[in-house]
């Protein structure tokens, strides 16, 4: 694992508890994040990883707990404009062209469309595919096409759920060389691509997350949860 | 122009290429409308009192079910994969995303109308006035309030199980006043002698249009997140 700096916290969350209809999916969630971080969730099927990323996300609100951006309430938009996230589905129009999704989403973070063909150039969509209607895409292309858009405004921070779906090993490994850098909170069950570039990694069971132990390899899939 | 201007306009733009090109969208609600008007046309006799009586409430029939069937989309689109939560990331007044979205509903329902009125001029066999200068102000006034509590009626209903119907039986409540003084104006604007009478319903319109705007305007910012 790489190294952690240590500043004040972009995202803090304190004693976070979500609840659906009378099932807890999380419960007193402790968890900051440091800028130059690189976090990693994973867990079984239905421990709550997806609600933590978008509680994370600012997506959606916790039943009880608090959560702060860049130490207050209030600092959510600025949070909002230095963040990318990518979740489970590819929050793209099926009936838009490559090209047109992503002129659209330029358009709405005030950026070029010269930056958005630079992107599509990047994940490797070729003139062809870019003017083909997304409902046409492969799922690969369709998550390809989605990286491009949430790296479009070249955000800070990044919350990526289960990011690596349907792409290729290449691809793979240009889209980590990108987020290198960044601060990421990353959603995975393939440890085995992303355990080398997190700076800290929690497991996620029934709800509550637990630190576990830096070491060369990633812990075992079905390891002792909390 | 600010962000959030560019915001709106680019949602807009883009609801408006998605309506017109779906083969399921405008034509449908075209094609719905014209059903109407020709089945009263046929369905009664053409020289009688009742349809005289009740040609504008036909129109407004007409106008009303189609309008439904545009707003009902207006969200539909947004969550195929998701591209709500794109929308929900932004960094800015959730207002603005309303404001693009009551736009395009705006400009559409008012084609619609615009296109029918002709249609309803020759099937009802209406004689052209100097009152019809006041169609396309009950038009835009009605259009507005359909657009604004359908806009969102629409994000409400998007998260329920029954969206469809839920969109209906919340809206139809809300928006029959308007419906009322839309069709009361309408009978001045066609009939064939005498003074436009009743000028307080044309003010009382535009003060259920500001009402449900700014209604819609601060209860969207609740309705956009989970």
């Amino acid at each position: 694992m790489g190294e952690v700096p240590m500043t004040s916290p972009i995202v803090q969350l304190s004693g976070v508890g979500k609840v659906f209809g009378t099932w807890p999916v999380l419960t007193e969630v402790q968890f900051s994040l440091v800028a130059g971080e690189r976090i990693l969730f994973f867990g079984p099927n239905g421990a709550g990883k997806s609600t933590l990323l978008r509680i994370i996300a600012s997506l959606s609100s916790p039943t009880s707990g608090s959560v702060l951006f860049y130490g207050s309430r209030d600092g959510v938009n600025d949070y909002r404009r230095k963040m990318g996230y990518l979740g489970h589905s590819t929050s793209l129009y099926p009936d838009l062209t490559g090209e047109e999704n992503l002129a659209f989403f330029s358009a709405l973070r005030g950026i070029s469309c010269e930056r958005s063909g630079h992107w599509l150039e990047q994940v490797g969509l070729d003139r062809d595919a870019c003017r083909r209607r997304v409902r046409f895409y492969s799922a690969g292309m369709k998550q390809r096409l989605a990286i491009a858009r949430l790296l479009l405004h070249d955000p800070e921070i990044l919350l990526l759920d289960e990011p690596f779906n349907a792409l290729d090993g290449s691809f793979v490994q240009t889209f980590l060389q990108w987020i290198r850098e960044k601060t990421v909170v990353l959603v995975t069950h393939q440890l085995e691509l992303s355990w080398p570039l997190a700076s800290r990694a929690y497991r996620v069971s029934h709800g509550r997350i637990k630190e576990t132990e830096a070491g060369p390899a990633p812990p075992a899939p079905g390891g002792a949860s909390t | 122009m600010s962000l959030g201007a560019r915001v709106a306009i680019a949602i807009m733009k883009k609801d408006l290429l998605l309506e017109f090109r779906s083969k399921e969208g405008f034509l449908s609600n075209l094609f719905f409308c014209l059903v109407v008007l020709l089945l009263f046309t046929f369905g009664f006799d053409p020289s009688s009192d009742a349809l005289r009586q009740g040609r504008a409430a036909i129109f407004w029939i007409a106008i009303a079910f189609a309008s439904v069937l545009t707003l009902g989309r207006t969200f539909q689109r947004e969550s195929a994969d998701q591209a709500i939560e794109a929308l929900s990331l932004l960094p800015l007044d959730p207002g603005w995303v309303f404001l693009g979205k009551f736009l395009s509903n705006l400009l559409i329902i008012v084609l619609l109308m615009l296109l029918i009125f002709p249609l309803f001029v020759v099937f009802f066999d209406l004689t052209v006035t100097w009152r019809f200068w006041l169609f396309p102000v009950i038009c835009l006034l009605t259009a507005l309030g359909l657009a604004s509590v359908g806009t969102l009626f629409s994000a409400m209903a998007e998260s329920s199980k029954l969206r469809e119907v839920a969109l209906s039986i919340m809206m139809y409540p809300i928006i029959i006043p308007v419906l009322i003084v839309a069709v009361q104006l309408t009978e001045q604007a066609i009939k064939i002698s005498g003074d436009i009478e009743n000028w307080h319903w044309l003010t009382l319109l535009l003060v259920f249009d500001v009402i449900f705007l700014t209604a819609a305007l601060v209860i969207f910012d609740y309705v956009l997140g989970d």
